[in-house]
C-alpha cells in the first residue's frame, strides 16, 4: 500500500544533479509531488525535500539507488509523523469578490497581508498542507487571481546530519 | 609551464596508468587527436571501424584485464554511438572511461553542427558524467573519472570536453586521486557479521555458495577458493561468476540460472542456507522471485548496499569488499563433512546429461554439429587456457555451460544486458590487453553481423583474434522461444550470412567453413596456428535447443530438462 513519505537528500550542488534524482523516481513510475532545494548547513551541500507516495519496499530501494549516485552525501527517509513540516502558499485576491471581510478571513486562518491596494491583495500564509488547503476552501474561487504553493520543507523530529566521509 | 587541454588530457591518461586507447576521431576531438601524435610511444591508439565497436573493445580490455578501458569519440553521432556500449558497461559493473570531444562552449545548446547533449543522455547508464568546458579542469576532472570507474563497485564515467578547453593552455600538475567527501567505495568489513555469518555455517547441513562476478572484481580468487575448501561448502557461479574458480574445481556445483545446469537451481530451494557472495539475485538466476530459495537462510555479501533486499529479501547483509569478507571468514571456518548434500548435485548432473544425450543430433543429419559439441571440442584443443569471448544468444549459453575454463577473467561476455554486437570488438579489446594469450570469439551468424565492420580494425591493427562463428541460419535464441511459446511462428528469425571465407579473405584474414564432424579437430587446430586473424565458420543443426531451461516465470524447481 502506497504511503506518503518525506525525503531528505544531501547533494554537491553540481549542474545536473536534480535530473540524476528525478531519474531515479521517474524510472520506477514515481510521480514527485513536491520538491525544494536550497543550500544546507554545510557549505556547498544543497538539501531536497521530496514529498512522494509509495510502498514502505520501494521507498527503501529508491533511497539505495539515490544515495548511490557520486554527488548524493546521504538520504534519509521519514513517515509524515516523524517529521516537523511546513508550506508556504501565497494568494493574490479580488477584493471586490471577497464576500467576508479580508481580516476576518486572515484571522482564521493566520494569513498575513504582504501588499495591497484599492482592488487586491496578495496574502501568505504558512502552514501544514491542509491548512493551507482550508485557507483555499474559504477563499471564494472567482476572488483568487493568482496561486502558488512553495512545496514542503521538513526537518525531522529526532535530527539528522549531512553524514559526510 | 603552459600546456594545451588537448596535451593534459594525454598527460592525465597516462599518469593514470593508461596504455591502450579505442577511438574514432572526428571534428569535436581534433584537438586531442593531433596531440595523441606526439605521445605514440606512450599510449597505443587503436582506430575502430564504429564508435559502438570502441565502446565493446574498452569493455573486453577492462573484463579481462581489470584495468580502466579507455575511449575516445567526438561530438554529436560519436557520442551516441557509445551508448549501448556505456549501457552494457553499467549493467556488468565494467570500469570504462569514455571521452567524448563537444562544441565549442558558446554554442553548447544551440543545435551547433555534430552537437548533443551527451551529458543527459547518459546520465542514467553512468556511474559518473560530466562536460569540462575549462582546460582548468581536465586534470582534476580525469583523475576523479578514473576513481569513479575502478573504485567500489565500478561502472562507465563519460566524460565530455568541449572543443575551446582542449585548446586553450593552463598550467598542468598532476593530479592525485581524489578524496570525494559524498563517495565511500570501500566499506569497513563488520567482524561481528562475519562471526554471525559462521555461527550459521556451523547450524547448516545443506549450504550453498552462489558465487557472482564480484569476487573477480574485488580481485579475490585465491580467497573464495581458499574459502571453499577451507569450509567444505558446495558453490555455484553465476554467468559472469565462471572462470573465476577452474571449471573442474571440485566443489564446483555447476552455473546458476536460466540455462544453467539443473543441480544448482533445483538444490537452490532445498538448501537451508545460501551464501551469496558478490552477486545481485537477477531475475535470470532467480527465476518466479516468490519461490526462490524457500527453505534457505539467506546471507548476501556485496559492496553495494543498494542490492541488499533489492530483489530477495535476506537474513544477513553484509557490506563489505569479498576480499575483506573472505579474508576473515578464512581465519575462523574449518571443514564440515556434506557428502551427503553433495551427492544431490552429482544426481542432479547424472540425470542432467541422460537428459540431453538423448535429445543430441542425430549423426546422420545434413548438419550434424551441435554448439555442445563445437565448444567441447574447442576447450580439449585450447586446454582451458584461451580467454573466451563471446557474443550474445544460445552459443554464448553453450560456451558458458561447456568450456572448461581454467583462469580467472577468461570468459567475456555481455551478462546483464546481454547485447548482440559485443563479440567481435569486445574480443579485439582483449587480446589488446592480452597480447600473449589465445583469445577465442565465439559468436554467432546474427551477433557477428551486429559489428561485422571491426573484421577491419583487426586487419588494421594486426589484432589476433581467432574468430568462431556457430552458424545454425537462425537468430536462435528467439527461435528457441518461438519454437516453445510461440507454436513454431518463426517471425523474423530466420537469417542469411555472407560468406564468411571470402569476407575474411577481403579484410586479409585466414578463413575456413566446416559443417562435418570429423573437419572439426583440424580447422580448429588450424585456426589457432595460425599466424594471425582466422575466421572459422562452423555450420551447425539449424534447430537445436539450449536445455536446461527456466522459462519465464517459472521457479529454479521447476528448470526443464527438454
Amino acid at each position: 500500500m502506497a504511503t506518503e513519505y518525506t525525503l531528505s537528500v544531501y547533494t554537491e550542488n553540481t549542474v545536473g544533479i536534480l535530473g540524476r534524482l528525478c531519474d531515479i523516481f521517474s524510472r520506477r513510475k514515481i510521480n514527485i509531488d513536491s520538491i525544494t532545494a536550497m543550500e544546507s548547513e554545510t557549505p556547498g551541500l544543497y538539501r531536497f525535500t521530496i514529498v512522494v507516495k509509495a510502498t514502505k519496499s520501494l521507498i527503501q530501494k529508491i533511497a539505495g539507488q539515490l544515495e548511490k549516485q557520486i554527488d548524493v552525501a546521504s538520504v534519509n527517509v521519514f513517515g509524515r509523523d516523524e517529521i516537523d513540516y511546513k508550506e508556504i502558499a501565497m494568494f493574490k485576491i479580488d477584493l471586490s469578490k471577497l464576500e467576508e471581510d479580508l481580516m476576518q478571513t486572515l484571522k482564521a486562518s493566520d494569513a498575513r497581508i504582504l501588499s495591497m491596494d484599492k482592488s487586491f491583495a496578495t496574502i501568505e500564509i504558512i502552514g501544514l498542507d491542509n491548512e493551507i488547503d482550508i485557507l483555499r476552501k474559504s477563499l471564494p474561487v472567482e476572488s483568487v487571481v493568482d496561486f502558488v504553493r512553495s512545496g514542503r520543507i521538513a526537518l525531522a523530529k529526532k535530527g539528522q546530519v549531512a553524514n559526510l566521509v | 609551464m603552459k600546456i594545451s587541454g588537448a596535451e593534459i588530457v594525454i598527460k592525465s591518461l597516462l599518469h593514470a596508468g593508461v596504455e591502450h586507447v579505442f577511438g574514432y576521431p572526428g571534428g569535436a576531438i581534433m584537438p586531442v587527436y593531433d596531440e595523441l601524435l606526439n605521445y605514440t610511444d606512450q599510449l597505443e591508439h587503436i582506430l575502430v571501424r564504429h564508435e559502438q565497436g570502441a565502446a565493446f573493445a574498452a569493455e573486453g580490455y577492462a573484463k579481462a584485464s581489470g584495468k580502466v578501458g579507455v575511449c575516445f569519440v567526438t561530438s554529436g553521432p560519436g557520442g551516441t554511438n557509445l551508448i549501448t556500449g556505456i549501457a552494457d558497461s553499467m549493467m556488468d559493473s565494467t570500469p570504462i572511461v569514455c571521452i567524448s570531444g563537444q562544441v565549442v562552449s558558446h554554442l553548447l545548446g544551440t543545435d551547433a553542427f555534430q552537437e548533443t547533449d551527451i551529458i543527459d543522455v547518459c546520465a542514467p547508464i553512468t556511474k559518473w558524467c560530466y562536460q569540462i568546458t575549462k582546460a582548468d579542469e581536465i586534470a582534476e576532472v580525469l583523475a576523479k573519472a578514473f576513481y569513479i570507474a575502478k573504485s567500489g563497485r565500478p561502472g562507465p564515467v563519460l566524460i565530455d570536453i568541449t572543443k575551446n578547453a582542449q585548446i586553450e593552455s593552463t598550467e598542468y600538475e598532476p593530479q592525485p586521486e581524489p578524496k570525494i567527501r559524498t563517495y565511500r567505495p570501500t566499506p569497513h568489513c563488520d567482524d561481528q557479521q562475519i562471526d554471525q555469518l559462521v555461527r550459521m555455517i556451523e547450524k547448516a547441513h545443506r549450504p550453498l555458495i552462489l558465487m557472482g562476478q564480484g569476487i573477480q572484481l574485488s580481485g579475490a580468487e585465491k580467497e573464495f577458493q581458499e574459502f571453499v575448501e577451507k569450509s567444505g561448502i558446495p558453490f555455484a557461479s553465476t554467468l559472469l561468476g565462471l572462470s573465476t574458480v577452474p571449471s573442474d574445481h571440485i566443489l564446483n556445483m555447476g552455473m546458476l540460472g536460466m540455462h544453467g545446469n539443473y543441480a544448482p537451481n533445483v538444490m537452490t530451494n532445498e538448501a537451508d542456507l545460501l551464501i551469496a557472495i558478490g552477486m545481485r539475485f537477477d531475475d535470470r538466476v532467480t527465476g518466479d522471485i516468490k519461490r526462490y530459495a524457500t527453505e534457505a537462510t539467506k546471507v548476501h555479501i556485496d559492496i553495494d548496499k543498494s542490492e541488499f533486499n533489492k530483489n530477495v529479501a535476506v537474513d544477513l547483509a553484509i557490506h563489505a569488499d569479498a576480499k575483506e569478507a573472505l579474508q576473515k571468514l578464512n581465519t575462523r571456518v574449518h571443514k564440515k563433512d556434506y557428502s551427503l548434500w553433495i551427492s544431490e548435485f552429482e544426481k542432479g548432473y547424472e540425470k542432467e546429461q541422460i537428459e540431453l544425450k538423448a535429445h543430441e543430433i542425430d549423426p546422420k543429419s545434413p548438419l550434424p554439429l551441435s554448439m555442445r559439441k563445437v565448444v567441447e571440442k574447442i576447450s580439449e584443443i585450447s586446454e582451458g587456457e584461451a580467454i573466451i569471448v563471446t557474443d550474445v544468444g544460445q552459443h554464448q549459453m553453450a560456451t558458458a555451460r561447456y568450456y572448461e575454463f581454467k583462469n580467472s577473467r577468461t570468459h567475456i561476455t555481455s551478462g546483464g544486458a546481454g547485447t548482440m554486437g559485443f563479440g567481435l570488438p569486445a574480443a579485439i579489446g582483449a587480446k589488446v590487453a592480452n597480447r600473449d594469450k589465445t583469445v577465442i570469439l565465439v559468436a554467432g551468424d546474427g551477433g557477428i553481423q551486429m559489428n561485422i565492420q571491426e573484421l577491419g580494425t583487426i586487419m588494421q591493427s594486426k589484432i589476433d583474434v581467432k574468430v568462431v562463428i556457430l552458424n545454425n541460419h537462425f537468430l536462435g535464441m528467439v527461435r528457441q522461444w518461438q519454437e516453445l511459446f510461440f507454436d513454431k511462428r518463426y517471425s523474423f528469425t530466420e537469417i542469411d550470412s555472407p560468406d564468411y571465407v571470402m569476407l575474411a579473405k577481403s579484410y586479409g584474414l585466414g578463413g575456413n567453413s566446416i559443417s562435418q564432424p570429423e573437419n572439426l579437430d583440424a580447422a580448429i587446430t588450424e585456426m589457432l596456428n595460425h599466424k594471425g586473424s582466422f575466421v572459422l565458420e562452423i555450420k551447425v543443426a539449424k534447430e537445436d535447443n539450449v536445455f536446461p531451461m527456466i522459462p519465464s516465470g517459472a521457479s529454479v524447481s521447476e528448470i526443464r530438462l527438454k
